[in-house]
């Protein structure tokens, strides 16, 4: 069927984006040569592709057993690590005294999206147990994911333009 | 049992929410450098308004009144100046 090859295609894209997370934080970092709001961010953004692809496993061994904890583990275990991403932001942007980006604000909202359909999705388990939401949450957080790579390049540029614009008056 | 697991869930969301509204404020100038901004504003404006005035007069002490505005002008050049390099390493750590 044409929807599941799509659905396919989605699931290895989205494997590729921990890289994509990683090379870009790499180019921007050469490129500004110092910590910014972008920097953080993007470093926040690997750091938390590295610690779900360590938790993966174990939280899937614990997620298939039977019981509404384990559920809760599965998910819960993903919102305590976005609420803890956000804050690192946070803490970052506070202890370096930077403004916050464009990017630092699409990465936050981002992990926003993901807790809020985390707790969607757990609350219908919980409670009407109907399918539905399990499938936005297949669908929708690769789609964030994917997505939020030409958002971070738009606002870096955009950002990079008017830093070069600045530097040439002087 | 699995009401305390939804309230867990909902404050998980609301902390996450939380955390980036402080992220947002970050984002926005400060309310000090807009007041400041607006006091340059005004000057520049009551030196465009003076040197209006002394143009419109014909009187014997131009020149005198001509070199004063030329000093206000010139402090106050200093103090944009001033104000934008502090901006400038504030906001983009230079």
């Amino acid at each position: 069927m044409l929807n599941e090859q799509l659905f396919e295609l989605f699931k290895s894209l989205e494997d590729l984006t921990s890289l994509v997370y990683a090379l870009l934080f790499l180019i921007i970092f050469f490129v500004e040569k110092r910590m910014s709001s972008v920097t953080v961010a993007l470093l926040v953004l690997c750091l938390s592709k590295g610690m779900a692809s360590l938790l993966l496993p174990d939280l899937l061994a614990l997620a298939s057993q039977v019981g509404l904890q384990y559920k809760f583990a599965w998910y819960g275990s993903w919102m305590a690590l976005n609420v803890i991403c956000i804050g690192l932001i946070l803490k970052f942007h506070i202890a370096n005294q930077i403004r916050a980006s464009n990017v630092a604000l699409a990465v936050s909202l981002a992990y926003v999206g993901f807790t809020a359909i985390q707790a969607i999705d757990f609350i219908d388990r919980a409670t009407l147990n109907s399918g539905f939401f399990a499938m936005v949450y297949q669908i929708s957080i690769p789609t964030i994911n994917i997505g939020l790579i030409p958002l971070i390049c738009y606002f870096w540029l955009r950002d990079y333009r008017k830093l070069t614009l600045l530097n040439k008056e002087s | 049992m699995s009401f305390v697991l939804i309230l867990l869930s909902i404050t998980f969301v609301i902390l996450a929410l939380v955390a980036h509204q402080k992220l947002r404020t970050l984002s926005g100038e400060p309310q000090i450098y807009a007041e400041v901004a607006s006091e340059l504003q005004q000057r520049a404006h009551d030196l465009l308004v003076r040197k209006d005035h002394i143009e419109a007069r014909a009187n014997l002490n131009l020149a005198e009144e001509n070199e004063r505005w030329k000093n206000d002008l010139a402090q106050y050049m200093e103090d944009y100046e001033q104000e934008a390099l502090a901006r400038r390493r504030i906001h983009l750590g230079h």
